[in-house]
Order: structure tokens, then C-alpha cells, then sequence
């Protein structure tokens, strides 16, 4: 299954950051590898920030991981969708 | 003491592989060499090529393509998510660019829907732009999924797609580029030569995604390689090699 990601509204990019910080943090805690980085922090095609969601269909070892939890906290503004419009090619 | 018999000859005989092209193997990216896979908790984080360990690489975790040792046709292969999996190789040492002919091949089980009418890369070098980049890669013409390849002249980019075969499912594809014209064949059917004479650049290989890291592909790869041009009888032994992977 295809990771999710979270978006957020233009100019939000400190709250992308918060939870793309979190969602590290608690990835390497999974992975049990310090300092392992779970997504890239880009803007779609609209100028939107957004993140991998740490939730999900994404799995570790075959094992769906579920939305660690403090998630919602750092969400109020992003929203889960299935994927993001990314910015025209070249 | 009796003479061996045959049999037991030839199951000595090792079974063909790509490394038997030679000089001919640029690069070749396999999920079956478990010996140049670096993965941890099922994701894999570096894939080297077998001739040279070109080094294809992903340090971000939702990016990392899956490994399963089964996922394949029963066999190894690294799953695609098509959303943001890929792994990069962060040059074009060792890889055809400019004019230089080549061959690009992949025996990919390609499982996006005719819905998606994005475009899904399997593999592509070069510059992040369409004009200097080579892609192999799944899109939908007609309502059926076709594989295609993008091949940029300096200028623009020249699109060549197979309109023969539906690459739905478990294929092997082959692209012939030739430096003035370019094919690509799906399980040995060809599609028609298109003339473009191409200038690739020189800034990165990336396996799951354009050069430009977009156009994700989606599916399971099992191998991901690049040739220097072949002969009629090296082609129909790369293409029995990666139909006995798929099946066929």
C-alpha cells in the first residue's frame, strides 16, 4: 500500500516541520536506529507544505504502524489525503 | 570406473545470466542479489548494481522502497509505492548519457490501475529535465496501461510508446536507443522506432521515479538494468532470463 501524506495550508510550514520532527523522532524509536529520518518536508503543486504520514498504510516489517500517539496534537491544520498534486515537471 | 552421465553434466552447467553479456552489463540493479541489498525493518536503504556497486540510495524512511523475498512471482523484489518510493544513485558514472546508444531494461510487475492517468517511472537518468533525461516508465493511452520511454533531444522530450502489449501485470521491458532512433519492446514485442537523437545529462540515476524525483513508479521490481547495445542472440537470452523471473 502507498504511504498517505499529510498536507497543510500555504504558509504553514513551521506545523509541517512540527510534525515531520515527531514523526521522525518516533520513527527512529521504531526502527530503533537513532537519528533515522522518516520523510522528506516539500511543497505540492500549489505551494502547499506537506509530509509522509507516520500512520497507516505504512508498515515496518510487514506490520501496519499506527498513528503514533501525540500525532493529533500537531495536526490541526493537515489533512490526510491519499496523495499530494505535485508541481509541474520540467 | 563409468563415464559421468550427461545429465548429471549439464546440471552442472550454470544457468544464463546477465552477467554472461560481459562487457555488454553496464549496470544492473537486481532484487535477487540479497548481497548488495542494505535493508532494515523490511525497507531498503541502498541497492548497488552488480558490475560496479553503482550505489542507489534512500536515507528517508517513507521513501524507502519495501523488500520481499517472495513478492515477485514467488521470488525477491522491492515494492514501489508510486508515491514517494525511490532510490537514487547520485551520479551517471558508468551510465550511457549524451548520444551514447544503450539499452534499458526492467522486468517490473506494473500494478497501477487504468484510472491513474499519471505517469509511473520504473527508471531514468539523466538531468531533472525533460529535455535532457531518459524514462522508462508506465502510462495510459487509450484507456490501457502501455509502457513507454522519454527521451530528451537537448530541446524537447520525444515520447515512444508500446501500443502492442498491455503492461498490466508482470513484464519485461526493453529499450533500444540507439542515438538516432529509440524502441521500446514489452515481452519481446516491439513497438515502432521513433527518430530522436538524444542528450542526456549527467546529474542522477533514480530507480522509482524521473530524474526530476517525480512521476513515481508503482509496482514490484525484480531487475532494473542497462546495456550497451546487444545482439539479436543476447536480447533473446536477456528476455528468457527475466520471462523465467515473470513466469512466462
Amino acid at each position: 500500500m502507498a504511504n498517505r501524506q499529510y498536507v497543510w495550508p500555504v504558509g504553514k510550514e513551521a506545523e509541517r516541520d512540527a510534525y515531520a520532527d515527531f514523526a521522525d523522532a518516533q520513527f527512529a524509536l521504531l526502527t530503533g536506529v537513532p537519528g533515522d529520518i522518516f520523510t522528506y518536508r516539500r511543497e505540492d503543486a500549489f505551494g502547499q507544505p506537506y509530509c509522509a504520514a507516520l500512520c497507516p498504510p505504512f508498515a515496518l516489517n510487514g506490520v501496519v504502524v499506527e498513528a503514533p500517539e501525540g500525532s493529533a496534537a500537531l495536526l490541526a491544520d493537515g489533512v490526510l489525503v491519499d496523495a499530494v498534486v505535485l508541481p509541474e515537471e520540467e | 570406473m563409468r563415464a559421468p552421465q550427461r545429465s548429471i553434466l549439464m546440471g552442472r552447467q550454470r544457468r544464463w545470466a546477465p552477467s554472461n553479456l560481459g562487457a555488454s552489463l553496464l549496470a544492473l540493479w537486481d532484487a535477487e542479489r540479497s548481497d548488495l541489498i542494505t535493508k532494515s525493518s523490511g525497507l531498503v536503504s541502498s541497492l548497488k548494481d552488480s558490475v560496479a556497486g553503482y550505489d542507489a540510495v534512500q536515507a528517508v524512511g517513507a521513501s524507502k522502497p519495501t523488500y520481499g523475498a517472495t513478492s515477485f512471482n514467488g521470488r525477491p523484489g522491492l515494492t514501489l509505492d508510486g508515491v514517494d518510493d525511490q532510490m537514487t544513485y547520485g551520479s551517471t558514472t558508468g551510465i550511457p548519457t549524451g548520444a551514447t546508444p544503450f539499452e534499458a531494461w526492467a522486468v517490473f510487475d506494473q500494478n497501477v490501475g487504468t484510472g491513474d492517468m499519471t505517469n509511473n517511472t520504473i527508471m531514468g537518468w539523466g538531468g531533472a529535465g525533460g529535455s535532457v533525461r531518459f524514462d522508462l516508465l508506465r502510462m495510459v493511452s487509450g484507456g490501457v496501461n502501455r509502457a513507454a520511454i522519454n527521451i530528451g533531444n537537448g530541446s524537447t522530450n520525444v515520447q515512444v510508446v508500446n501500443t502492442s502489449v498491455d503492461f498490466s501485470g508482470r513484464h519485461v521491458v526493453r529499450a533500444i536507443v540507439t542515438g538516432t532512433t529509440a524502441q521500446i519492446d514489452v515481452d519481446g514485442i516491439a513497438s515502432s522506432p521513433v527518430s530522436v537523437v538524444p542528450a542526456l545529462g549527467t546529474t542522477r540515476l533514480v530507480i522509482g521515479a524521473a530524474p526530476s524525483l517525480a512521476s513515481f513508479g508503482q509496482g514490484i521490481l525484480s531487475a532494473a538494468g542497462i546495456t550497451a547495445p546487444l545482439t539479436t542472440d543476447q536480447a533473446a537470452l536477456m528476455l528468457a532470463w527475466g520471462n523465467a523471473r515473470r513466469g512466462a
